[in-house]
């Protein structure tokens, strides 16, 4: 069961990656998405959505550090399973109106290895949230699983960060 | 119970996500953008192969004409590679559209936005016929053309804003509009032995030219 069920939920994520990617690929980029209101252009609207996930997703890492015993000294209070799972919630609801944005609107590209690294680690993000889960759903699955998908998914958070939201703001200034 | 809670949030990011597709699918084809347009090469493809008898082939495979209508209100180029056909009318004021269609045998038939047509006769030489956009229509006549004359187009995300580029260079001069969210305005100069150098609000634009901007 727990072997099984760690591959399904792993088979399903890589599933979603190379989906959105081919999706990315084949969809004719409209070079236009409906905007979040509030903002000076989509662009700010995305570079702030994507920042205010990576907060969540350092909440996400320091609960997560708790309820493992890998913060010295301290022991995990009850409210760290909760808000763990609230802030997860959370910051990836903030990031699909940025990758459907990125998705609908620019499509998988490959032109800059900063936008190549970007596709594809966007797709690795939603496939290995897909994979972390399905996995959560599974009680026989590996006690190594649920750690290595959510850092893998905190990295790759970051790096999607680093690669469109600081490199946005580092060219255009911090604009909301 | 707890063990769906993932499951839950998965949903919730499904349908948030699949709900604004549908708010942008929606919101797309009012904005005048190239996803309008697609659907027609689409829909002509299948038409051309699937014919009862086989359409005529193409007069050119690869060509790209230039000219005016005969009362020089609007300049056109029209690209053609393998009977498929993408044309571009401006007036270098506010009149202007992109249309894709087909040639066949020697016929020309394009489609646009908003009712706009070219027809038309070609040949190596020269293509002839009428256009009709912006709720009028005018006879043009475009001669076969080399670069740096012909059509070209350009794209680029002006913070978060997608803006498009036409330009027709023939004869000399540049004929071109930029758009941007539905509003018109004069396109930036475009040096055709850099096409690449062309910046708009600070955001470089990706220029294509000719035949390249046929869909294969």
């Amino acid at each position: 069961m727990g072997r099984s069920g760690i591959l399904f939920a792993l088979a399903a994520g890589a599933a979603v990656a190379v989906g959105l990617g081919v999706y990315g690929r084949l969809h004719e980029p409209t070079f236009f998405a409906v905007n979040v209101a509030g903002f000076s252009s989509g662009l700010a609207a995305k570079a702030w959505l994507a920042s205010g996930a990576v907060g969540l997703a350092l909440v996400q890492l320091v609960t997560a550090l708790a309820m493992y015993g890998r913060l010295p000294g301290v022991t995990a209070p009850s409210w760290a399973g909760p808000v763990h799972r609230w802030s997860g919630r959370l910051a990836v609801l903030l990031t699909v109106p940025v990758a459907l944005h990125c998705l609908y609107a620019l499509g998988f590209q490959y032109g800059q290895p900063r936008v190549l690294v970007h596709s594809l680690l966007g797709c690795l993000f939603y496939g290995t949230f897909v994979a972390k889960m399905l996995a959560l759903t599974r009680p026989g699955a590996p006690r190594w699983s649920l750690p290595v998908l959510g850092g893998v998914l905190f990295t790759a958070l970051v790096a999607l960060w680093l690669t469109s939201s600081v490199w946005f703001f580092a060219t255009t200034g911090l604009t909301f | 119970m707890k063990l769906r809670a993932p499951v839950v949030t998965l949903a919730a990011v499904v349908v948030l996500g699949a709900g604004l597709l549908a708010v942008n699918l929606a919101a797309t084809p009012t904005s005048g953008t190239p996803a309008a347009a697609r659907p027609i090469v689409a829909a002509a493809a299948p038409a051309t192969t699937a014919a009862p008898e086989p359409a005529p082939p193409p007069v050119v495979a690869e060509k790209v004409w230039a000219g005016r209508s005969t009362g020089r209100e609007v300049t056109v180029a029209i690209a053609v590679k393998g009977g498929r056909a993408v044309a571009y009318v401006c007036d270098g004021k506010k009149v202007e559209a992109w249309l894709q269609g087909t040639l066949t045998g020697d016929q020309l038939a394009l489609t646009g936005p908003n009712g706009a047509r070219i027809d038309g006769t070609a040949s190596e030489a020269t293509a002839s016929g009428t256009i009709a956009a912006d709720g009028r229509s005018w006879p043009y006549t475009a001669k076969g053309v080399q670069a740096p004359e012909g059509l070209y187009e350009g794209r680029a995300d002006v913070r978060g804003v997608a803006t498009r580029i036409g330009w027709i260079v023939v004869g000399g001069t540049q004929t071109g509009l930029r758009r941007s969210g539905g509003v018109v305005a004069p396109a930036p100069v475009l040096d055709a032995a850099n096409p690449g150098g062309v910046v708009v609000d600070g955001s470089p634009v990706t220029v294509r030219s000719g035949t390249e901007l046929v869909a294969s």
